[in-house]
């Protein structure tokens, strides 16, 4: 090793250092309002193994510091990477993690959440909501934007729990416009049905960068799919625009809980990041 | 040609991992030429500068934020790419006779060709810290194709520098099959099974 590379290592070191002793945020402590907790949840995460960058430790962690007080793990098609992390986080303080999986067909993707078993992907959608009520958890329609629009007849739209109002990708016009179109025709099919906001995490847009506030009886992973299911639930987009039953909007809004979700790159961060990334950098070239 | 590049690379006082990347011929004969035996020293340096790379790349794309907890939890955890990689070296390099080095170090040379990915990996975080906002998808995505036809080509002067391999276009061809088939079963796995890759083919 020449000078240049015990400089460009020790950048790399400074940066890691650096960023461990940034300071990190308490766990955010949920209020209570008319009988109900009010918890911020994420019910369409994925994580590793799987097409999520973060293992479930790593997601639990981000998880709180993006504020939030439950996720869904709802890798594609599997439930094995969300029930050990159940299993490993079961009665430690943080985040409530919530079994799920992403439902993925050709013709439509579901989110469903509260699940203990995997659910047979092959099927139509409204049987396959059915097999996810039958287990006792709920069913979220996941980017319900015109490509998966083929998959959604009426009866199947009838059956959801909710849909997600609120996704990352709604920054492209297009989709908002699609999500707004598909609001309309679910409100229709089904008054009560839950507007949910979801991150869709897997290697950027943080976890709750999109959320959903809901408004339980428990704060437990029962807790947060029984309020889905009687569609006592807000989502709020990357903006902080909420969306949903009224009532809890009103309640969400009261509660000053509307804050922009959209975290910035903090400076402490940005730097430390920049030093270990541009050492390595210098690491490889010179 | 391939010498005058070297002596570019040398005058920009780059390191041997780039001679190797831009002159690769060249410089897998003069490496090998220059030490047959291995050391575990420089192997194990060389997967701990990939796990670097990959746990910062893949901490700063996903979170915003490095730290020594979450870098060394994703290297962890991808490790398993390292794996598959040495898998589908092992696969050509054991079996090569005709080389003039020993197997470790073969396996030192051939983890010494990582510029591509570690250009892939580092640059998109690094454009992420600068201006605040990630590189589309599509276009990282799409990035991607230049390490992959650049490592075979590294793999071909791999084969015949070192493995001294006479057909070292075989060799590249099963080196890039295993390890394109053991990626493609993970990403079957990831996206929900082989059932759901197919019904999304067609098939």
């Amino acid at each position: 090793m020449t000078r240049g590379h015990w400089a460009a290592a020790g950048l790399v070191a400074a940066g890691l250092v650096a960023g461990s002793l940034s300071p990190r945020p308490p766990l955010r402590e949920p209020i209570r309002a008319g009988g109900f907790w009010i918890l911020a949840v994420d019910f369409h995460v994925h994580g590793f193994p799987g097409d999520g960058a973060l293992a479930p430790w790593l997601l639990r962690d981000e998880a709180a510091r993006a504020g939030l007080d439950a996720f869904a793990l709802t890798n594609h098609n599997r439930v094995s990477t969300a029930r050990a992390a159940r299993r490993l986080f079961a009665g430690t303080p943080g985040p409530i993690v919530i079994v799920g999986q992403e439902i993925t067909a050709r013709g439509f993707h579901i989110a469903a959440a509260g699940l203990e078993e995997r659910v047979d992907w092959t099927q139509g959608a409204a049987a396959a909501i059915r097999a996810v009520h039958a287990q006792g958890g709920v069913t979220i329609a996941a980017h319900p934007g015109r490509d998966y629009w083929q998959g959604w007849d009426d009866a199947s739209v009838a059956l959801l729990d909710g849909f997600e109002r609120a996704h990352p990708s709604m920054t492209q016009p297009e989709r908002a416009a699609d999500y707004a179109a598909f609001a309309a025709r679910a409100a229709a099919l089904h008054p009560n049905i839950a507007a949910i906001g979801s991150s869709d995490f897997h290697t950027g847009a943080s976890p709750g960068v999109c959320r959903t506030w809901v408004l339980a009886r428990e704060r437990s992973a029962a807790g947060v799919v029984a309020a889905v299911r009687e569609g006592r639930t807000a989502a709020m987009d990357m903006a902080g625009t909420l969306y949903g039953n009224a009532d809890v909007v009103r309640v969400i809004s009261e509660a000053h809980l509307a804050a922009p979700t959209r975290r910035p790159l903090a400076a402490w961060s940005r730097t430390s990041s920049a030093a270990a990334v541009a050492g390595l950098l210098l690491l490889v070239l010179l | 040609m391939n010498e005058a590049r070297v002596n570019l690379w040398r005058t920009m006082a780059m390191t041997a991992d780039v001679e190797l990347a831009f002159a690769p011929a060249v410089t897998f004969e003069r490496l090998a030429r220059a030490r047959a035996e291995g050391r575990v020293t420089a192997l194990a340096g060389r997967l701990l500068l990939a796990l670097a790379v990959l746990g910062t790349g893949v901490a700063v794309s996903a979170t915003g934020r490095v730290s020594v907890e979450l870098v060394a939890g994703i290297a962890l955890s991808w490790s398993f790419a390292l794996l598959v990689q040495a898998a589908a070296a092992a696969l050509v390099i054991l079996p090569a006779r005709a080389r003039t080095v020993t197997a470790l170090r073969a396996f030192e040379l051939w983890f010494q060709a990582h510029v591509p990915w570690s250009l892939w990996l580092l640059l998109p975080p690094l454009y992420f810290v600068a201006a605040g906002r990630h590189a589309p998808d599509g276009a990282v995505l799409a990035a991607a194709l230049v390490p992959v036809v650049w490592t075979a080509l590294l793999m071909r002067a791999f084969a015949r520098r070192v493995l001294r391999s006479p057909r070292a276009e075989i060799v590249t061809v099963v080196h890039q099959t295993v390890l394109w088939g053991l990626t493609l079963c993970y990403f079957a796995f990831a996206m929900g099974g082989w059932d759901r890759v197919l019904a999304e083919v067609g098939l």
